[in-house]
């Protein structure tokens, strides 16, 4: 081996040591550790049966930042450059989740009803089991009946209007019709009242109070008819919200 | 040189990033399409709130398919960061078509259910817990539906334990009562009002 050779190594060797005696190793031990600390979790690890893998962002983001810790006490060309950027590198990718976690998701307007709830709904309401609770028998039970009993199911869960459930259902007790429907009213207008305490909260005096009020009152007024076209009918649909243009 | 030195870095980050932390914006860019694919596919399925296979342009096969691939997508999410809420939405909001369509077994259920309990148990945790009252409206009906499924299939497993278990989730889901709306508030009475006739059931 060349002479010149040996010489660079150890002018090499020598220069690292002499940097790493540089080094406040006590200082980033500890730093290091503090970058690595796991987050504490407050809940039962019983409860936790989807764990998170190696590989999660928050692991990648804990290792990030030890890494750039361990950077900063390495006195060596590169360490200063690969320090910002792993610097960018993770506030991006915080940025990026928290604009690509906020994002809204596609929800279906009516949750699909469970089989097996439905079943054992159909059994446990008396007017039900009456005209309907041979379907839900061992003998009988199976997709044919759940495709016969998911649209009266749905009919006596959200249509608001008493006339429309009698038209549709003549053989039910009419006094249980009209407390379904109104149960089904008070249940999906409660986001209407709390539209108006909203609105009434931003009003200026007492006579846009009263208008407010007067207009949500019409409005109120239409919701079980919108409820039940929009439902089953959107030509009545559009034809309800031609008459609140109208109106407005 | 050392401007090199850093662009590799740089690049090796970026590709690291974008092939193996997860949720890498592959996997949440696939979810969202997927999500978006799987509720119009369902929609193209339904008249209003009922769910109709004969429909002309209805694939039930497929639709069941899809459904399929985003519940193990959506479990990849959560897995990829088990704190936040949108793995656990989109899982169990897919599930509930899932059981409507597709095989209903008790495995099934009970996975539905643990998945809907950590979600709540994360977001009663959580400082924050923005998505609390979804948790619990997800946990009303999971567990109703699995207590129901329970009682015609492996009524034995009805016990104290599990009266117990019903009473929690009603409990939960009453407080969630006032925080939902709409045809998921429909749900979740009903939900409650099962919970409710199935402790009855065990003394």
């Amino acid at each position: 081996m060349p002479a010149s050779i040996l010489v660079r190594t150890r002018q090499i060797l020598s220069n690292i040591w002499r940097r790493l005696k540089l080094i406040d190793w006590i200082g980033a031990v500890f730093a290091i550790l503090k970058a690595a600390k796991k987050e504490t979790l407050e809940v039962d690890e019983k409860y936790i049966v989807i764990k998170p893998r190696i590989l999660s962002d928050e692991n990648y983001l804990r290792g990030v930042s030890a890494l750039k810790v361990a950077l900063t006490f390495v006195p060596f060309p590169g360490a200063q450059i690969a320090g910002p950027v792993l610097a960018l590198g993770e506030v991006g990718f915080k940025l990026w989740k928290r604009i690509s976690l906020s994002r809204d998701y596609d929800q279906l307007v009516f949750p699909p009803v469970d089989p097996n709830m439905l079943r054992f709904f159909v059994q446990l309401d008396p007017e039900l089991a009456k005209h309907y609770g041979d379907l839900t028998t061992i003998a009988n039970w199976g997709n044919a009946a759940i495709q016969e009993l998911e649209p009266i199911f749905n009919d006596l869960s959200f249509l608001t209007n008493f006339e429309m459930l009698r038209a549709k259902y003549p053989h039910f007790d009419h006094d249980y019709l009209k407390r379904r429907a109104a149960e089904n009213l008070a249940t999906l207008q409660t986001n209407l009242d709390a539209i108006e305490q909203a609105l009434l909260q931003v009003s200026q005096s007492p006579e846009t109070n009263a208008n407010i009020r007067g207009a949500f009152e019409s409005l109120k007024g239409l919701f079980p008819v919108m409820n039940d076209w929009a439902l089953f009918n959107s030509e009545g649909f559009d034809e309800v919200i031609s008459i609140i243009d109208t109106i407005l | 040189m050392r401007f090199l030195r850093g662009a590799a870095i740089a690049l090796t980050l970026g590709l690291f990033a974008c092939s193996t932390i997860a949720p890498t914006p592959i996997l949440m860019g696939r979810v969202d399409k997927l999500n978006t694919e799987v509720h119009q596919r369902y929609l193209d399925c339904s008249e209003g709130a009922n769910y109709v296979p004969d429909l002309e342009g209805c694939d039930p096969e497929l639709l069941e398919t899809k459904t399929i691939e985003l519940m193990n997508l959506s479990v990849e999410l959560i897995k990829a960061d088990y704190k936040q809420p949108q793995g656990y939405d989109i899982h169990l909001a897919i599930s509930m078509i899932y059981f409507r369509i597709g095989e209903r077994n008790g495995n099934a259920y009970s996975r539905a259910e643990v998945i809907a309990r950590q979600f709540f148990e994360i977001q009663k945790a959580s400082s924050r817990g923005l998505a609390l009252n979804t948790a619990r409206y997800y946990l009303a009906h999971y567990t109703a539906a699995r207590g129901s499924w329970q009682y015609y299939n492996a009524i034995h497993q009805l016990n104290a334990l599990r009266k117990s278990e019903f009473l929690f989730a009603q409990t939960e889901g009453k407080i969630a009562v006032p925080h939902i709306e709409g045809p998921r508030l429909v749900r979740l009475k009903q939900a409650i009002q099962v919970l409710g006739a199935l402790s009855g059931l065990i003394n």
